[in-house]
Parts: C-alpha cells; sequence; structure tokens
C-alpha cells in the first residue's frame, strides 16, 4: 500500500512539473448567442485555456441562423453542427446518429479531452460517452442541484448515472453541489472535483455616485421562473413599499412568471416598481450600482454568481440560503434567510435599517474584500490539474474494459448501456471502415504561439511534451503515452 | 469530389498525384507557372482517374446472359422493362454530371476562368472579370456526416450592394 502511495504521489510531483499541451473539446446545447450561466463559464473558461497555451474547441449546435464553422475570440474555434432540438434547446440523444460526424471531428481536430457541461444537455452526454467509445478522456461539469422525489428527478438521475458510470472525472461548482452529483448519480467521490464559477472584478466596480441619496433601490436580476422563487417575491414587495415609502425596486430578466409581478405593478405604481426587460450580461453591472441592496429569492441554486457580482459591486445582498448559497459568501458579506415570505421580509427590513443608518459596510471595502476570491486565473489551473491528472489515466476503447463499468447501473439500465456500447463500437468499426482515418485532413491550429509557452517554461528540461500523438480512433490501440511507466 | 488532397505522390513528376476525401487518385497538373510568365498567369488542372467502361461492360454482359438462363425474360413482362428502365435511368444520372476535370486558368489583370469537363465531352466555363475577384478562401463546411475543406473565390456581385459571393472552386 505504502508503495503505491509513494508512487502516485511522486508521479503526481512529476506531472505537476510537465506541463501538457491537451486539446479540449467543450461540448453543450447550451452556448453562444444563448445567454446564460453555462453559456458564459463555457466562454470565459475557453478564453483562460486558450491564453494558457491549449488548443481548445467548442462543439454545439445550430442556433437558427448561426450553422457551421465560426471563430470567436482569441481562435475559438465554434461548430454548429445541423442536430435537431427538441425541446428547451436540446437535441435529440439518439446515440447513433451523431457518431460519424462528432467522430470526424474528434479525429480531424486531434481531441484528447471531451469536457461537458450541464447536465441537461443531452448533445454533452453523447459526445463524452463516443469519447469514450474512441480512447479519448471525458470530464463533465455539473452547473445545477437536482431534486430526489418527484418523477422526473427519478427519471433524470437514472439517465445522469448511466452517463456518468463511464466519465473519467466529474466537476461541481460548489461541495453541495458535489454532495448531491455524488448522490443521484452514483458517483465515485474520488471521481468529483469541487471549482467554483468565478467573475471579472475588473468590471464589477463599485460606483456611489450612480445611486440616488434620497432613495433606496433594492435590485433583483434572475430569469422570472418558479425555481427563481419569484412567488415569494410580490408578498415581500407589497410589505416593503407599504412600510417604507423610499425604498423602489428594480426588476431585470423576463420570464413565464412576469405576470405575478406585473399585477403587483399595478398596485403600488410604476416608480417604485420598474421591469428593465432581459438584460444582457454587458449591461448588468450599469443596472447593479445604481442600486443599494440585491435581493435573491432562488429555491434552488447550485452556486450563484450573481450575489458575487452584487457584492463585487458593492450592495448588499439578501438571499434564501438554500442549495450552495450558504457556502460562497462570508457572513459578513450576506444576509441570509430562509425561502419563506417572512424571513425574507425580516432580513430585508434589516438591510434597509442599516442602509437607513448608514451602518453598512464600505461598497470599496466589499469590493476588495471579495475580488480576490474568485478569480478566474484560479479556477483555469485547477481546471488544469483535473485534465492533467486526467490525461494519465488509463484510457483504452476496449469492449472488455468499458462493459464491467456499467454493471453497477442496475439490471435493466445497466443492460441497455452495455447494449448500446456494444452497438457504439460495431458502428465506429463501420465508420472506420467507410471513412478511414488516414482520409481525414486533420485541420491546422489556430496560430498561437503556444510551442513558446511551452518551451520557455522548460527550456532546459526534457520534459517538454505534446499530447497531440495520443488520439485512437476507438479500434486501433491508443499509444502508449497513456501508459507512462514511473520507475 | 475532388474536394481535399492528401499528400501521397512525389514531387519529382510535373503532374502530382493525391487522394481526395473518399480516398481516390486524383492528379494536380500545373501547365502554366507564374514563374515563366512573369508572375502574370496561372493554370492549374485537376482530373481523376480514367474511367474504365470495359469492366462495366463485362459485369453487365455476365448478369445479361445470367438473366437469360434463368429465363427472366419469360417472367412477367411489365417488371422486366421496369428493371432495364430503372437501370438505364440510374446509368444516365451517373454518367450525366459526371466531371472529369477541372481547369483554373487566372491572368493577372484580366480575370479567372474555370472550365468543368465532364464524361460526355461537354465543357462548361465561366469567367470572372478581375475587377470582381476580392480574395481566394479556404473554408470548412459541415456537409454529409464530414467536415470538409473547400477552395472558393470571393466575388463581388454585379450590382454594387451585393453581398460578396463565394463561388466554389474544384467541386
Amino acid at each position: 500500500m505504502d508503495h503505491k502511495k509513494e508512487r502516485s504521489e511522486r508521479s503526481f510531483m512529476e506531472a505537476k512539473e510537465k506541463r501538457i499541451r491537451h486539446v479540449i473539446c467543450m461540448v453543450s446545447d447550451f452556448f453562444y448567442p444563448n445567454v446564460g450561466g453555462v453559456e458564459e463559464h463555457l466562454f470565459q473558461l475557453s478564453q483562460c485555456l486558450l491564453r494558457r497555451g491549449h488548443k481548445v474547441i467548442v462543439v454545439t449546435h445550430i442556433y437558427g441562423d448561426r450553422r457551421g464553422i465560426r471563430y470567436m475570440t482569441n481562435g475559438l474555434k465554434v461548430y454548429y453542427l445541423p442536430m435537431q432540438t427538441f425541446y428547451s434547446q436540446s437535441v435529440l440523444p439518439t446515440f447513433i446518429t451523431s457518431i460519424p460526424l462528432l467522430r470526424n471531428i474528434f479525429l480531424r481536430e486531434r481531441v484528447t479531452i471531451v469536457h461537458g457541461h450541464s447536465a441537461f444537455s443531452t448533445m454533452a452526454h453523447e459526445a463524452m460517452n463516443l469519447a469514450r467509445a474512441m480512447g479519448l478522456k471525458s470530464v463533465f461539469t455539473d452547473h445545477s442541484l437536482f431534486g430526489f422525489a418527484d418523477m422526473s428527478a427519478i427519471v433524470t438521475n437514472n439517465f445522469l448515472a448511466l452517463s456518468l458510470a463511464d466519465v473519467n472525472h466529474c466537476i461541481c461548482v460548489s461541495y453541495v453541489g458535489k454532495e448531491n452529483t455524488v448522490l443521484r448519480a452514483n458517483v465515485d467521490q474520488e471521481k468529483v472535483s469541487v471549482i467554483p464559477n468565478a467573475l471579472d472584478s475588473h468590471i464589477f466596480k463599485p460606483d456611489p455616485s450612480q445611486r440616488p441619496k434620497d432613495k433606496i433601490n433594492v435590485i433583483v436580476m434572475s430569469r422570472l421562473q418558479y425555481r427563481k422563487g419569484v412567488d415569494l417575491q410580490p408578498a415581500v414587495i407589497r410589505h416593503i413599499c407599504h412600510r417604507y415609502p423610499q425604498v423602489n425596486f428594480i426588476i431585470g430578466g423576463d420570464g413565464p412568471k412576469k405576470s405575478i409581478l406585473e399585477e403587483v405593478q399595478d398596485e403600488v405604481g410604476n416608480e417604485r416598481l420598474k421591469f428593465l426587460g432581459a438584460v444582457p450580461h454587458a449591461e448588468v453591472h450599469g443596472v447593479l450600482v445604481k442600486g443599494h441592496i440585491f435581493l435573491n429569492t432562488s429555491l434552488t441554486e447550485a452556486f450563484c454568481i450573481a450575489i458575487c457580482e452584487a457584492v463585487c459591486s458593492g450592495l448588499q445582498v439578501v438571499s434564501t440560503n438554500v442549495g450552495g448559497i450558504p457556502e460562497v459568501l462570508p457572513s459578513h458579506l450576506i444576509l441570509l434567510a430562509h425561502p419563506t415570505v417572512q424571513s425574507l421580509t425580516q432580513k430585508l427590513e434589516l438591510a434597509i435599517e442599516m442602509e437607513i443608518n448608514g451602518k453598512r459596510l464600505d461598497p470599496w471595502v466589499m469590493h476588495s474584500e471579495m475580488k480576490n476570491i474568485y478569480l478566474w486565473s484560479d479556477v483555469v489551473q485547477r481546471t488544469e490539474v483535473v485534465y492533467n491528472r486526467v490525461h494519465q489515466e488509463e484510457s483504452s476503447a476496449d469492449l472488455f474494459q468499458r462493459i464491467p463499468r456499467y454493471k453497477k447501473c442496475g439490471i435493466v439500465a445497466g443492460w441497455f448501456m452495455m447494449f448500446l456500447v456494444t452497438l457504439q463500437f460495431l458502428l465506429l468499426k463501420i465508420c472506420d471502415t467507410l471513412w478511414p482515418a488516414k482520409d481525414i485532413d486533420i485541420a491546422p491550429d489556430y496560430p498561437l504561439d503556444a510551442a513558446k509557452l511551452f518551451n520557455e517554461e522548460h527550456s532546459k528540461s526534457n520534459n517538454f511534451h505534446s499530447s497531440r500523438l495520443c488520439v485512437g480512433n476507438g479500434t486501433q490501440s491508443t499509444t502508449s503515452v497513456s501508459r507512462r511507466r514511473y520507475n | 469530389m475532388y474536394n481535399q488532397k492528401k499528400m501521397s505522390g512525389t514531387f519529382s513528376s510535373p503532374v502530382e498525384e493525391y487522394r481526395n476525401v473518399v480516398g481516390e487518385i486524383i492528379f494536380v497538373d500545373v501547365r502554366l507557372q507564374p514563374s515563366l510568365c512573369h508572375g502574370r498567369a496561372l493554370e492549374v488542372c485537376v482530373s481523376g482517374k480514367h474511367i474504365q467502361l470495359i469492366p462495366w461492360l463485362g459485369y453487365t454482359s455476365i448478369l445479361a446472359v445470367i438473366a437469360f438462363i434463368t429465363k427472366l425474360h419469360t417472367l412477367h413482362l411489365a417488371w422486366l422493362v421496369t428493371v432495364v428502365i430503372i437501370q438505364l435511368v440510374t446509368f444516365l444520372y451517373r454518367i450525366h454530371g459526371k466531371v472529369v476535370s477541372e481547369t483554373l486558368l487566372l491572368m493577372a489583370g484580366t480575370g479567372v476562368q474555370t472550365t468543368a469537363t465532364f464524361y460526355t465531352g461537354k465543357q462548361r466555363m465561366r469567367f470572372i472579370p478581375w475587377k470582381n475577384v476580392i480574395d481566394v478562401i479556404i473554408a470548412e463546411t459541415i456537409s454529409l456526416q464530414r467536415v470538409l475543406f473547400y477552395m472558393a473565390l470571393l466575388v463581388r456581385g454585379e450590382k454594387a450592394v451585393q453581398n460578396p459571393k463565394l463561388i466554389p472552386l474544384f467541386l
């Protein structure tokens, strides 16, 4: 036991010294031009990884007119694939029809790691499964929490367990998220890491001059749907508007529950409750600086980046204490309430009193505390550690090794997945005969001085290593890169 | 489809051999080098393997003999006629649009001319005046479960306002 531990520690240290260039394929149904948390995270993470010298491509499905191959900032290549969406921007998960096209993309870009995002994204699950069938590594990032009790949750959890049975590593955005994933998807806890989201603190700076001196603005910024707790808001708004005549509410965002809030607006009047509609992410800061207090009423949240943005901009935060929210901020920067109307009203009144008395923290003090907690450079370093670790794992496309991993999924689902995996294997063989890998042109990398980035760190040692060569297409044996021996 | 080239020949011969996306061999022949004409002209010809008729005739005659021996022609006449017609139609369809070779002639200052030669001997020419040509680009496209590179000419439209069109070369 001791030998093994020593050896793995030594190999970890060795890996820390070598910097390996990965070719990462981010797959998700949700990407630009859709806006949201997952899309922002994907884009920012890809940009930071490109800055570190890795190669990143993004695969998603067609959005309206946007189809084919596009390039974004810094040479981020985005594939908009012709796959049919069937429900809320997710594609229909047939594991069979997407095999030739995805295989072609993985081979021509020489992808080594496939990183899927968001449990709702069926394309991510398909791509990760296919990557394992081809002998590549796969990583999954989960951005949300799920329940356990109702029927839809049970079905979703089962599918997730099937998909995550054969994933190299899993990343969650909070410790609560990790617990949730480990329990509902039956994943080994060593396979799950926690890497929080981050925000750009240069953009979110306080600007007290924008706030009105005589009034107090309370800002609510979220999609107006059930799980964001919109049902709690009308009672809170009515109570506060009645009690404090100098408090106004500004609501940013749109959604199916807007009508509830419009009723309240009819009662209290236009000046006291303003709607801004859907606010693009670039303008969020402009709206935040106009307020004194930020209100978040979510009923479920894995990691709320909105409250971090609010604190960074110098607002007081009142939030429900669900999910991962208590882990996000230190207790003196946030007022936590239970997800009920009384508790929220009480905490909001407390915040308003602190505003009136002037006893609140100075916005610049809040900003300086907050700005170094969640940084993208931190997130990227930790993600790189995950990639390096995954890179060293054994990964063979052999059916004999893949099938036993599905045994723990249960009788019906496990056997179904084994059947599916065998079918995938056969289809890959057929694809190799019809469209052999040697006929596929390798796409040129976007010209980055990547070699320079990697060479200048290890110019003397001979540890420089490029992982470009270790792509297998599922039927040939993967090269010996993944089976290094550590003496 | 002569879409993309993969090196499998050597540079020593003036006609270079490449493989296209399907794996078949194609020949690229550079007839006029810019170095020989003061950098004013370039002609490139891309052609496929010579299409052989003999094996096809051989297979057809063997099948005809088998059909005769098994007395296929005594079966229902309408079916026989439809089968023959279907065969003829597919034959014509495959022959009709089959491009044997394509030539690209560039003359600086004058224009660009593309010539496509079909199997039936027909030739189709297209000329683009020099002032309409903006650029040559290599783009990627997703087609039929594959991602392919193709070369295209960026061309200004006849009317000044129209968006530049892409004209794919060597399809």
